[in-house]
């Protein structure tokens, strides 16, 4: 646990880390309470992110990535709770923030493109106008100068500027996505959470987008958090990915050192189901077995009814998986691996 | 009709156009506008197959899909359901009983469910509609078996479930039981996986791939995911700005790619294990919305292969190959005369 938090928080792992971390999560457990008994969405995970870094978070559906994702804004919501943890911004606790202090932090801070960012957008307002207002609730400019800015930001997404005065529901699912990201963008935060930003872009459309994001990163410099599932793209786009499982974090490492040597079973699962658009187009499994029950997780490592190298041939290996969790390693520099195997 | 080939058709497109009205060109009135969402699109989907629509966001297809489920009036064209006409659908009752064979998947799992009805609620009431179960033990049965089919389990935990309780993943496997739960024929299948990671992504790909072994299902499914579309789909057919570019058997499209706008979508394609490095991609164009169209290729502002021919006439759709349609003057197209009108394209893709 705390091998895990001293990881993240930076010391260890790079010396100079954690003062110049500009976002820094702590032991992040959150839950939901369920008729069955609390459902454990995020449990103990810990990272940082510094200035022009993008950190990649990946893992599968329901593993608890948007809980990180709103947990970070301090947006749970009854019956879920932040049951422990810290998240620093700049070393100032946003768990303990006033609250207008963390209307601050929300929207100039930190800024969150949500994954239902398709639906979030106000039905009864053109579009336009919902960033002009906003550029001018937040921003000493006047009504022109607004509009000029949310024209500026919907070129930048490749939207035709014109389309500011459409209503949301005149917009297609890869406009209104565009639509967010721009909001996102529009008071330069310093860090900038895209939770599945990416759903309903074609692949052109969606580099055209993330090369925006980049250079508007190269100048201003702000740090990204990036979520998905879509692995090929993190490698791509990340400086280091985190992949989680069961609402914990098994694997952090540089991008590339992820691609080439990953190590965790579970993300050499992932890394070996991806249909390709060349080469022999062979039936592919996926991970074979269901999800885990997060209010009744397995015992042991979580991922262990799924590990294909828990067979049982090793007795004391065997015994491990199924009954101590393991905790977080750096096994190689930076790369750092929550699996028995790597003792 | 009575061709044996043209049997196995189920729905069969022709000259599918839709377009929205757009306000008007000044102020003090001046002629109405209308956004060209989709224009002359047909094809064909045949039983047990799965016809891929990929193109760029904003082309149409969600358009396409939903003109097709009834959602929308179409401004011009046909399609046929076995023969009958889908888009002069009348009455209550006929539309209910098309809807029972033919449902859709929307692409907003954040805005297709009702926040206040349970995970159960959503499946169930199709299901009792349709008649196709009786209230009681046999729907809930139902009702798991499809939960567990989509891998959203305990399906006791999740039945009980609001939608705001699920994750994206999870909402937009609802979504997908929910259309399957009627038993359809076709089904409608906008974006259903693209909050899925690999895993269970696969786990949906192959449970598609087996309907429509075992029970004959079709699929039109629309994504941005050119590997799955690869890995799924018989046909695919590749959208732009409201025309139809390109449509080929699956395995050819990717391998011999004839439109300029197909080989700019596949060179984007992140490609993990080549290490290439980034793509950048250089044709940053206007991504048009196609208000009022002048003649010319709609792509020709971004097309690295342009003529002077291709600004001011109209490519039209031909078949250049066989089974492969393509609308590019680089290949023996007519050119369509005017702004396109219905009726114009022979793509029966
Ligand atoms: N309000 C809630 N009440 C109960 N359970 C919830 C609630 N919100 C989320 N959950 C559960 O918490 C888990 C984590 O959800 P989360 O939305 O963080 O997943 P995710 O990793 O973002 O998944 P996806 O990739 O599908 O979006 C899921 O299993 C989900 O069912
Ligand atoms: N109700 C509407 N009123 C006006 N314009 C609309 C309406 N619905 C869609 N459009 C427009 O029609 C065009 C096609 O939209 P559509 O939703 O079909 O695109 P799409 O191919 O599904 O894109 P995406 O991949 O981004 O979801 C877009 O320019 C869109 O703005
Ligand atoms: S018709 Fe001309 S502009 Fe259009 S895709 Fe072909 S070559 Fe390019
Ligand atoms: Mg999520
Ligand atoms: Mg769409």
């Amino acid at each position: 646990m705390t091998a895990q938090a001293v990881a993240f928080g930076g010391s260890s792992l790079e010396p100079a880390a954690a003062s110049d971390a500009l976002l820094a999560v702590t032991g992040l457990s959150v839950e939901y309470l369920t008729p069955r008994g609390p459902a454990r969405a995020v449990q103990d995970v810990s990272f940082s992110l510094r200035p022009g870094e993008i950190l990649g978070l990946a893992g599968e559906s329901g593993c608890g990535k948007s809980t990180i994702a709103h947990a970070t804004m301090r947006l749970i919501k009854d019956p879920g709770f932040i049951t422990a943890g810290s998240i620093r911004f700049r070393d100032v606790e946003v768990l303990n923030m006033s609250s207008g202090a963390l209307r601050d932090f929300r929207w100039r801070r930190v800024a969150l493109v949500s994954q239902s960012a398709m639906n979030a957008l106000n039905p009864v307002l053109p579009v336009g106008t919902q960033i002009v207002d906003a550029l001018m609730a937040h921003e000493r400019i006047g009504r022109r100068q607004a509009r000029r800015r949310a024209e500026e930001l919907f070129e930048l997404v490749g939207i035709e500027p014109r389309r500011l005065r459409s209503y949301a529901h005149q917009l297609s699912g890869g406009m209104r996505q565009r639509s967010i990201i721009a909001m996102a963008l529009a008071l330069n935060p310093e860090v900038l959470i895209m939770d599945e930003p990416t759903t309903a872009l074609d692949v052109v459309v969606q580099r055209d987008i993330l090369q925006q994001i980049e250079d508007l990163q190269a100048r201003f410099g702000f740090a990204i958090l990036f979520i998905t599932h879509d692995l090929s793209l993190l490698v791509e786009l990340s400086t280091r990915i985190a992949v989680m499982y069961a609402g914990r974090l098994v694997e952090v490492a540089p991008a590339e050192e992820l691609l080439m040597r990953p190590l965790h079973p579970y993300t050499k699962g992932l890394m070996n189901s991806f249909p390709s658009i060349d080469g022999a187009n062979e039936r592919l499994e996926g991970i074979p077995g269901a999800p885990p029950d997060l209010v009744s997780p397995p015992s042991g490592c979580a991922f262990h009814p799924r590990c294909p190298s828990c067979t049982g041939e090793d007795r004391s290996l065997y015994r491990l998986q199924t009954s101590s969790r393991p905790e977080l390693q750096e096994v190689a520099p930076n790369h750092w691996v929550a699996c028995h195997l790597y003792r | 009709m009575a061709v044996a080939e043209q049997s196995s058709v189920v729905m069969d497109v022709q000259g599918l156009t839709k377009h929205f009205p757009a306000g008007r060109s000044s102020l003090l009135g001046g002629e109405r506008r209308f956004v060209h969402a989709v224009d002359d699109v047909s094809f064909s989907l045949h039983r047990g197959e799965i016809l891929g629509l990929v193109g760029e966001s904003g082309s149409g297809k969600s358009t396409i899909a939903r003109v097709l489920s009834g959602l929308y009036p179409a401004t011009a064209g046909q399609a046929l359901f076995h023969g009958q006409d889908v888009l002069k659908l009348r009455g209550r009752r006929r539309m209910l009983g098309y809807r029972s064979r033919v449902q859709m998947v929307f692409q907003d799992p954040f805005g297709s469910l009702n926040p206040v009805k349970t995970v159960a609620y959503h499946i169930e009431r199709p299901l009792l509609i349709h008649h196709r179960t009786k209230r009681g033990s046999a729907t809930r049965e139902r009702l798991y078996e499809l939960l567990r089919t989509v891998g959203l389990t305990p399906p006791e935990d999740v039945a009980a479930k609001l939608p705001n309780q699920l994750s994206g993943g999870q909402r937009q496997r609802v979504s997908f039981a929910r259309a399957l739960a009627v038993n359809p024929e076709v089904i409608l299948a906008d974006e259903p996986i693209s909050m899925l990671d690999v895993s269970i992504r696969m786990g949906i790909l192959n449970l598609m791939g087996r309907l429509r072994q075992e029970q004959g299902l079709s699929y039109l499914y629309i994504t941005h995911d050119l590997a799955s579309a690869r890995y799924l789909c018989d046909r695919i057919i590749v959208l732009y700005a409201g025309h139809l570019m390109e449509s080929a058997p699956a395995e050819e499209l990717m391998r011999e790619p004839l439109h300029p706008y197909t080989r700019l979508l596949l060179t984007a394609v992140p490609k993990p294990r080549q290490r290439q490095g980034r793509v950048r991609v250089e044709a940053r164009g206007e991504i048009p919305t196609v208000v009022s169209p002048q003649p010319g290729c709609r792509f020709a502002n971004r097309c690295p292969n342009v003529m002077d021919r291709c600004r001011v006439e109209t490519p039209g759709v031909a078949e250049v190959r066989p089974r492969h349609f393509v609308r590019c003057f680089l290949y023996d197209v007519p050119s369509v005369e005017g702004r396109s009108a219905p009726g114009t394209g022979v793509g029966n893709g």
